[in-house]
């Protein structure tokens, strides 16, 4: 059993610039299976557009999750906040505050707000087969997908759950109370021919809608490829309403 | 469905903010005898500026996602309807500017506030406050002449913005016309549309008669008794839309689906929140 290559799509909110995308994704693939037990890691953040700072947090949060991923089995509220301070460190170094316009002062003290996914997939110990855990704050969604069957939503199970103030993660510490009550944790074993997908919330919003409709949109999702097909594909989803304009972020990853 | 446009620099919203500089809003306010009506009034439209400047704040820079207009309205000593478009920059004809731009007008003044210092305390801090529009008030009302005007910026802003989320005028005034009745006028406004649904108007009515604040009423019998500019008032507005419910809903507020855009005395900032710009940032926070 090993991974495929992953296939990776995104694209920034309609009428803005990619350096205002506020989404990020990290994949880490080593080549499943590695010698000595190699760890896959899939991440997707969706930085709050209406926090300060918002991109440079998602990054980060990506970035801590593909270098070290949350293990479940220790997790806890104070190793979280563990996981999370050399993060916030980074942020507060980023934020240029000695050259902040009024509006910027109260935001960035205020601190950025993302949410974010993470998957990462170990080898069993009989080194051919894989085990996945996920963990997640807010409403990037993990789907995973086997045959033409949605067997898994996670954390969000149904289309009508998503709303315009999910559980963030903030970069400001004091803003963190109760974080832990707002995450979520799954884990599973992989079997050949599962798909995993990783997306931020305007897609996965859009995933759910047309699954509960009847569809199948990792279908149609499985045959996009970046530029031109994608963008345009993206642009009449928009267009016709169906996904809402947001930042657009999708991690496909095969087990075969 | 209507009012459920996105909002992009490619589809602004818009807010055009009406506000009475009459000589009745040197009146004070009820149970406020130190606070007048044009003081709250500033205030009222300071904070609501303020508010949609930082929700459009990435920290650096500001996302033109609304266009801003303010309309200052009152008459000369021989009751002539004397109007100005408050921004710097704009006329009565073309009142709008991209947030960004509002964004520079603003004049920041620096004020001492308690706040929490984390530990269970409170601590002294400076904290800057944006300040638009200042309190005056002089002469008649000419809520009439003002709508009219509005109603012909908001029909140019819809021909240049056929798809955006409808216009929004927010009229803040202590409701005394002086000349004639604008409930048709503002009828008007709020049969131009866009694609995405009708142009609202809510009204910030300030008063002086001591009865309990008023938010977003669905008939005329929840009205304060006492204030024979009420009724006016809650017919010039607009029955809110889903989503505008739905944030006051989130906040707690009666809202039915008859509830109107009019609050007595009472702050309107679910009115400016409601819009959807993107994920909200404060959802820890409560």
């Amino acid at each position: 059993m090993r991974l495929r290559p992953p296939k990776r799509l995104w694209a920034p909110k309609a009428g803005n610039s990619q350096a205002e995308y506020e989404d990020a994704s990290r994949v880490v693939y080593p080549h499943l299976p590695a010698p000595g037990g190699g760890v896959a890691r899939a991440v997707v953040s969706d930085g709050a557009s209406e926090s300060a700072f918002a991109r440079s947090w998602a990054a980060i949060l990506a970035d801590a999750f593909a270098a070290k991923p949350l293990a479940l089995s220790s997790l806890s509220g104070p190793a979280l906040a563990n996981w999370l301070e050399p993060c916030q460190k980074r942020w507060r170094e980023a934020v240029p505050w000695q050259r902040l316009p009024w509006h910027g002062e109260t935001k960035a003290r205020n601190g950025a707000m993302s949410a974010l996914l993470g998957v990462s997939f170990q080898e069993k110990k009989n080194r051919r087969n894989l085990s996945w855990q996920a963990v997640a704050v807010g409403d990037c969604c993990l789907f995973v997908i086997h045959g033409n069957a949605l067997v898994l939503s996670f954390p969000i199970g149904d289309a009508a759950q998503f709303n315009n103030t999910p559980p963030m993660i903030c970069s400001n510490p004091a803003n963190n109370q109760g974080l832990w009550s707002r995450v979520s944790q799954i884990s599973g074993e992989c079997r050949p021919g599962d798909r995993f997908i990783l997306a931020s919330d305007a897609l996965a919003y859009w995933i759910l809608r047309e699954q509960e409709h009847g569809r199948q949109p990792w279908q149609t999702l499985m045959r996009l490829n970046p530029g031109e097909q994608w963008e345009s594909w993206l642009h009449n989803r928009r267009a016709e309403r169906t996904m809402r304009n947001d930042d657009a972020t999708l991690l496909i990853i095969e087990v075969e | 469905m209507p009012y459920t446009a996105d909002i992009s620099r490619a589809n602004p919203a818009c807010f055009l903010f009406l506000i009475d500089q009459s000589g009745s809003m040197t009146q004070a306010l009820a149970g406020q005898p130190e606070q007048r009506k044009m003081d709250q009034a500033a205030l009222a439209l300071n904070r609501v500026l303020d508010e949609i400047s930082l929700r459009c704040s990435s920290g650096m820079d500001i996302r033109d996602y609304f266009h801003i207009g303010v309309i200052g309205y009152k008459t000369d000593p021989a009751a002539a309807a004397a109007l100005s478009s408050l921004l710097n920059g704009t006329t009565l004809q073309r009142p709008f500017l991209p947030i960004s731009q509002v964004v520079d007008l603003a004049e920041i003044e620096e004020r001492q506030v308690r706040e929490s210092d984390g530990a269970g305390g409170l601590v002294e801090v400076t904290r800057k406050f944006p300040v638009w529009v200042r309190p005056t008030a002089e002469y008649g009302t000419p809520m009439c002449e003002t709508l009219d005007i509005a109603s012909q910026a908001i029909a140019d802003w819809i021909t240049q913005n056929p798809d955006s989320f409808p216009p929004i005028v927010i009229n803040v005034s202590d409701g005394m016309p002086t000349d004639g009745d604008p409930t048709a006028l503002a009828q008007r406004i709020m049969n131009l549309q866009t694609s995405d649904g009708n142009a609202l108007i809510f009204n910030i009515h300030l008063s002086g008669v001591n009865t309990m604040p008023i938010q977003y009423p669905d008939r005329e019998g929840q009205l304060p008794q006492g204030d024979e500019y009420a009724p006016l008032m809650f017919r010039m507005s607009s029955v809110l839309p889903e989503s505008s419910r739905n944030q006051a809903a989130s906040l707690d507020l009666p809202v039915n689906e008859n509830s109107r855009g009019y609050v007595f005395n009472a702050d309107m900032m679910a009115l400016v929140r409601f819009l959807d710009i993107g994920t909200r940032a404060a959802s820890n926070l409560h």
